[in-house]
């Protein structure tokens, strides 16, 4: 900068210069003042109450569901009672339980079922405890349904979708069904391989079998009168044998 | 040479406090700086209310910006380099003839000497802020606050030769303000101030 007179001489008188705002001056201010503070504040407070609310809901479900699972390790009566809420449920019959056993529509249920259902395989059920295991609300098969397949034995095998997939083969009782059917006798061996279910049709056959074998021959264990048999071999045909 | 200079313990505490949003501690930098900021407004600005528009927002920088200020140089000169932009800003803003040249009013050039001896602060405030805006905060940024035209081109966005060529000119306008105010002033019978000028 150039030593100018006239800028010397505005620059000493004014460089300095001073001048009182008015009073009204810092109140102007203030109402311009962006409330930055009070919005931060704010907003992480909001933040912060719904993770600690998030939080505890996460934790208090936690120590029901372990809970219910000290429960059903102590009572065995518990174990064996089906869960509370297919009871409650308002799906009945397969609706619900394919609604329980769709993973898809509950996944966060299938890790809990496989583990309360687990010693249930290897061991089979006695039948008065398993009494209850089926009630009326619950999904039953119906012998117009499947009469074959199931025709003595209610086992229900829920396998569970996922990478561990558990069968849980649930015995239970004869039931009274709407068509008065009445499945026989629940009987079966054990095999190596599982349980093998005789039917009535291989016990037929096994009376069959006794009977060309010339053994004693147990028509009524299948329900078979002898005096009802309408059709007779041949007179010849006996001689023949 | 570079020389850091300190603030004081007071100024360092309030700094502090202000930083946290502390509310008193900025009315006592405010209460402080205040009126030497309000003097550095006026003579940007054309009259008192927009003076203090400028302060109010410069102030409000201020605040909002103390996380920059790095203890580097004074305070004092920091929150003054505020004031000068947001007095800049105020007038390209609100001045539609920010850096018009009244070139009839400056066709002379300037012939300076001893003047304005006579003169108080707000004669010469008075005269500054009868100049056209352009001239004014030229002057301004030259004269007082020490800027050179380079650094004043980049601030106004404008050539240097323009920034010179309006320094010029506004030091003639400057000159006849103070002739015509001296002239007054003066007694009858002494010569007028024009006889004793020399060129610059």
């Amino acid at each position: 900068m150039e030593n100018n007179p006239m800028d010397r001489l505005f620059a000493e008188k004014l460089r300095l210069l001073e001048k009182t705002p008015d009073a009204l001056v810092w109140n102007r201010l203030q109402a311009r003042k962006p409330p930055a503070r009070k919005g931060f504040f704010v907003r992480y407070g909001i933040a912060a109450s719904v993770s600690a609310l998030l939080l505890a809901g996460g934790l208090v479900w936690r120590y029901q569901n372990q809970e219910n699972r000290v429960e059903a390790r102590r009572d065995p009566r518990v174990a064996s009672r089906p869960p509370v809420r297919r009871e409650r449920g308002a799906a009945t019959g397969m609706e619900a339980r394919s609604k329980r056993t769709d993973p898809s529509v509950n996944p966060g249920r299938k890790a809990v079922s496989a583990v309360r259902k687990k010693p249930k395989l290897s061991v089979p059920v006695a039948a008065p405890q398993s009494k209850n295991a089926l009630t009326p609300e619950q999904p039953t098969r119906l012998p117009d349904q499947s009469p074959v397949t199931t025709p003595s034995l209610l086992a229900m095998a829920e396998p569970v979708a996922g990478p561990a997939a558990v069968v849980v083969v649930r015995i239970a009782e004869p039931m009274p069904t709407v068509s008065g059917w009445e499945p026989p006798a629940p009987t079966g061996e054990r095999t190596g391989t599982g349980v093998r279910k005789k039917t009535r049709a291989g016990k037929i056959i096994q009376q069959l079998k006794n009977l060309k074998n010339g053994e004693k021959v147990d028509w009524k264990a299948v329900g078979i009168r002898p005096e009802g048999i309408l059709a007779r071999a041949k007179p010849e045909r006996e001689n023949q044998k | 040479m570079h020389f850091k200079v300190l603030p004081s313990d007071q100024e360092e505490k309030w700094i502090r406090a202000c930083r946290e949003g502390n509310a008193a501690a900025q009315r006592q930098v405010y209460e402080k700086y205040a009126p030497r900021m309000l003097g550095v407004c006026i003579r940007y600005a054309d009259n008192q209310f927009d003076a203090e528009e400028i302060l109010i927002n410069g102030f409000l920088k201020v605040f909002s910006r103390m996380e920059q200020f790095r203890n580097e140089g004074s305070f004092e000169g920091w929150v003054r380099k505020i004031m000068v932009n947001e007095a800049l800003t105020y007038l390209r803003c609100h001045k539609s003839s920010y850096l018009t040249t009244d070139l009839e009013k400056a066709d002379r050039e300037s012939h300076c000497d001893a003047l304005g001896g006579q003169l108080e602060t707000e004669d010469l405030l008075r005269v500054i802020q009868g100049l056209p805006t352009g001239y004014k905060t030229v002057f301004n940024l030259y004269a007082i606050e020490g800027y050179s035209h380079q650094e004043i081109a980049g601030m106004l966005g404008i050539s240097e030769s323009t920034s010179k060529s309006q320094l010029c000119r506004a030091r003639a306008l400057l000159q006849q303000s103070i002739i015509k105010e001296e002239t007054v002033r003066r007694p009858a019978g002494i010569d007028s101030g024009e006889n004793q000028l020399t060129r610059c």
